[in-house]
């Protein structure tokens, strides 16, 4: 593997990238200094992926809400029985993996044997093992799983907020689906997933920490599977999705002491990937700065005013087929802190953001930005998040220098939009 | 890479810690005041965190604090109340990046560690008491908090057999104090109390990072001029182990019962037999190697979880697990086979090794985050052990089987406390 080399100046940080034979996008960050390394290697396989049409093929296969979740699970699975966690225990690593929207990833952290543990990885990603008995074992396991999210209050609120917010976009189906969907799971339909989602050309491997590409590059290569080139692109179908919101108020009850609410305002400007996307992830975060944290006259109404209790976050949602801004906390009367919240942004729409304010908001960013590279985890997920967008690590410079007062004023008036919000609220009983 | 941390003394009171690191894009600074748990004053210092917290003379609320650290790159400013044993601490803490990686007249470093000095001696004021509005809201924070700690019945359950094993004693006092004590707090009595904490508690300042510590230090003195505190950390009084087992069952609104379990060890981190309680712990019931994760819940289901850690400043280790009730005596009777097989010294090279490799890997691991690794060394202060983390690795990595084993044999049960559900009315507490 030929490995070139990137230089950030900003961050004073080296970054090694690579792309392997099968296809597989490998980067490596050493870190001087730090004692940790931490590898995550994972697929652009998410819940979102349920239809697709896959390489060189014709017919539209429709996926069970929660295969990707469940795949990830059965991976542990190996055809010698051995256990993996024993195995990376053995290494002195600490293994973990998860399922989101878009990825599905397995990951390590460990202070020795980092070689020993990257092998342990790269080799069980890369050996499927599904049987009948398997996947009937399984689906009692995630059902109760299913059952833990059910009781969450946090989870429900953000899944009937995405189902409130879209009519067909699969954002809006839970990540582990339910017991009735998994039901329907095969080793079959486990093999068809893999074939497709799994192949190398399809993943990343990013490694951080106390290594260098000399040192990982050999066993690396050692550890990959030789396979084909697929015979095309994965096509991914998501349906149409129209610019209105399904409902604009949502609520239900739960067992919580106080009512949490989250409001959101959903994205019309999709189908942007790379630069172009990150550059509107950097201005509604510097929006959303200035309008909703407790620097803002809003926050300070809210908050003094006992509207919220405890804070109110602000989180911007950016991908390429969908986006959102979502503001959540606890509130008494949540439909006043909408109204609040529509009051002072209307206000400063037509007022529009103070130029001293705006450079205050993308110095403190920078300022994270940095920070954020203290933070070996933070950084690996960073990239594996962003990586399928075709976002890199080091963007966030030259993308930051192009957002001006005009194009966040542009950003203010057409995204917030009071006609494509969303409330979802959780009640007590 | 191991950080070299270096220790100036500002006076016999007052420290100052340099972990001094290239490793970090930031620079931190933390000043810790060191008080003596007791319940009189819990609740005092809980609240003094919140209120100095909400701003100063010169930054009057959350937003002008919030624009003045956005100004200087996205500074990080908090405060909040640690326990260690018995001493109770008072933190502040700043971060924000090096100098290096932004222009060079803004001084950044310089300017947050002035804010975290002026965050603790120059607070708002008003005829001798600081801002009611600001006391009144704390104070309601502070009493939710405090009756939210019930609410995770996980952490409650043990908190409760510590209560019930050092009951009357400083240990047994909440960080956060009770809601008693803190309806009392008036601004004038808060006011008081911070005069008290500001110049009788012995002081440790940790900066993190690489940064002029000069500077830092000239500032410090500056502060601390007139201030002369004590010393002497607070101390942890050991546990006195009771004469036999005792048994608390108490009802609560639950439906998976909580069985936890409470052990004498006598044995503190200054002890030269406490890394073979590390690893003890570790083979015993801390994570996914362990006797007890892998007996109690993988082979026999008798527990949803089961796990042991170290109350290291006070002596003990605690076990919590979570049940059926039904479970509950057979559940009892496989932790306690387990404890008896480490005593026969019924432990595999596997459970061994993996324990030493994972203490060593989480010990390794705060190196690599600022913060853990100042609360490492505060932790080293506090026990007067000053062990660098290079040093504590080695030390793990020497422990033989044989002091494992010899550990096993002082390890005492004292109390075992059951949480259930309603279906019986009354606490009953009796002896066995």
């Amino acid at each position: 593997m030929q490995f070139i080399k990137h230089y950030n100046e900003t961050l004073r940080e080296t970054l090694y990238s690579a792309e392997h034979e099968s296809g597989l996008k490998v980067a490596i960050m050493p870190k001087p200094g730090y004692s940790k390394s931490y590898a995550i290697f994972g697929t652009h396989f998410g819940s979102v992926d349920n239809r697709f049409i896959a390489p060189g093929g014709k017919e539209e296969i429709l996926l069970p809400d929660g295969i990707a979740h469940f795949l990830e699970h059965k991976m542990f699975e190996q055809p010698d029985g051995s256990n993996v966690f024993e195995s990376y225990a053995r290494h002195g690593a600490n293994a973990n993996a998860y399922t989101s929207f878009h990825v599905t990833a397995y990951l390590f952290e460990s202070t020795q044997d980092i070689k020993e543990n990257l092998g342990i990885l790269l080799d069980f990603v890369q050996a499927p093992y599904f049987t009948d008995e398997n996947v009937a074992k399984e689906q009692g396991i995630i059902g109760q799983e299913i059952g833990m999210y059910d009781d969450d209050p946090g989870w429900q609120l953000m899944m009937r907020f995405l189902g409130a917010m879209y009519h067909e976009h699969p954002v809006r189906i839970d990540i582990a689906g339910s017991v009735d969907s998994i039901a329907s799971i095969t080793k079959d339909t486990l093999y068809t997933c893999y074939n497709t989602f799994y192949h190398l050309s399809n993943m990343c491997l990013f490694i951080i920490g106390d290594v260098t590409p000399e040192m990982l590059s050999d066993c690396i290569e050692a550890h990959l599977k030789k396979v084909e080139k697929p015979a095309g692109d994965i096509v991914r179908l998501y349906g149409s999705e129209p610019h209105s919101v399904r409902e604009s108020f949502v609520t239900s009850a739960m067992d919580v002491s106080v009512p949490m609410f989250m409001l959101g305002f959903k994205d019309a400007d999709c189908g942007y990937e790379g630069k172009k996307l990150l550059q509107k992830d950097l201005e509604l975060s510097i929006i959303s700065e200035i309008l909703f944290s407790k620097t803002s006259p809003i926050y300070t109404r809210l908050y003094d005013g006992g509207y919220i209790l405890g804070g109110m976050d602000a989180e911007t949602a950016c991908e390429r087929e969908y986006g959102y801004v979502v503001l959540s906390g606890e509130s008494r009367n949540p439909e006043d802190v909408r109204d609040i919240i529509f009051e002072g942004l209307k206000k400063v729409q037509k007022e529009g953001l103070s130029s001293e304010e705006i450079e205050r908001v993308c110095r403190a960013m920078t300022g994270r930005y940095i920070k954020q590279f203290n933070n070996l985890s933070g950084v690996a997920h960073q990239y594996m998040s962003q990586v399928f967008n075709g976002i890199g690590l080091f963007d966030f410079t030259e993308v930051i220098q192009k957002v001006t007062p005009m194009t966040l004023h542009e950003r203010l008036t057409t995204y917030f939009d009071t006609e494509r919000s969303v409330l979802s609220v959780i009640t007590p009983r | 890479m191991e950080a070299v941390q270096e220790t100036y003394m500002i006076k016999p009171g007052v420290r100052l810690h340099y972990i001094k690191t290239s490793q970090f894009k930031t620079v931190s600074v933390g000043l810790h005041f060191h008080r003596q748990l007791t319940c009189e004053e819990a609740s005092k210092n809980a609240l003094l965190v919140d209120v100095l917290r909400r701003g100063n003379a010169r930054f009057m609320d959350d937003a002008a604090l919030g624009r003045y650290l956005q100004s200087l790159y996205g500074a990080y400013f908090d405060a909040d109340i640690r326990r260690k044993g018995e001493d109770q601490i008072v933190s502040f803490m700043v971060s924000t990046v090096a100098d290096h990686f932004v222009p060079a007249d803004e001084k950044c470093v310089e300017k947050v560690a002035g804010l975290l000095f002026d965050m603790v001696f120059s607070p708002q004021i008003t005829d001798g008491a600081f801002r009611s509005d600001y006391v009144e809201q704390e104070k309601v924070n502070l009493i939710n908090d405090i009756e939210a700690v019930i609410n995770d019945k996980r952490s409650y359950a043990l908190w409760r057999l510590i209560e019930n094993m050092c009951a009357g004693e400083p240990y047994a006092v909440h960080e956060l104090g009770d809601v008693e004590s803190v309806r009392a707090i008036t601004p004038q009595l808060l006011y008081q109390h911070y005069e008290k904490v500001i110049s009788e508690s012995p002081v440790d300042i940790f900066v993190t990072g690489e940064t002029d510590i000069d500077m830092i230090r000239r500032l410090a003195e500056e502060r601390f001029y007139a201030i002369n505190p004590p010393g002497e950390y607070p101390r942890t009084a050991l546990y006195r182990p009771r004469e036999q087992l005792e048994r608390v069952t108490e009802s609560y609104d639950i439906s998976q019962a909580k069985l936890s379990m409470g052990f004498y060890t006598g044995i503190t981190p200054d002890d030269p037999r406490y890394s073979a309680l590390m690893v003890y712990n570790s083979i015993l019931g801390s994570g996914a190697h362990s006797k007890l994760f892998n007996h109690v819940r993988e082979k026999l289901s008798l527990a949803y979880y089961a796990s042991s850690r170290l109350e290291r400043y006070k002596g003990l280790m605690v076990i919590a697990s979570g049940i059926e009730l039904k479970n509950r005596q057979l559940a009892e009777e496989e932790i306690f086979a387990q404890i008896e097989a480490m005593k026969r010294g019924d432990i595999s090279d596997y459970e061994f090794d993996v324990s030493v490799k994972s203490i060593v890997n989480s010990l390794r691991s705060l190196g690599d985050n600022n913060s853990y690794l100042e609360d490492y060394y505060l932790g080293q202060a506090v026990s007067r052990t000053n062990i660098s983390l290079a040093a504590q690795c080695e030390r793990i990595a020497a422990v033989t089987p044989e002091e494992v084993i010899e550990i096993a044999g002082l390890i005492k049960p004292e109390m075992v406390y059951l949480m259930k559900g309603h279906d019986r009315k009354e606490a009953e507490s009796c002896n066995l």
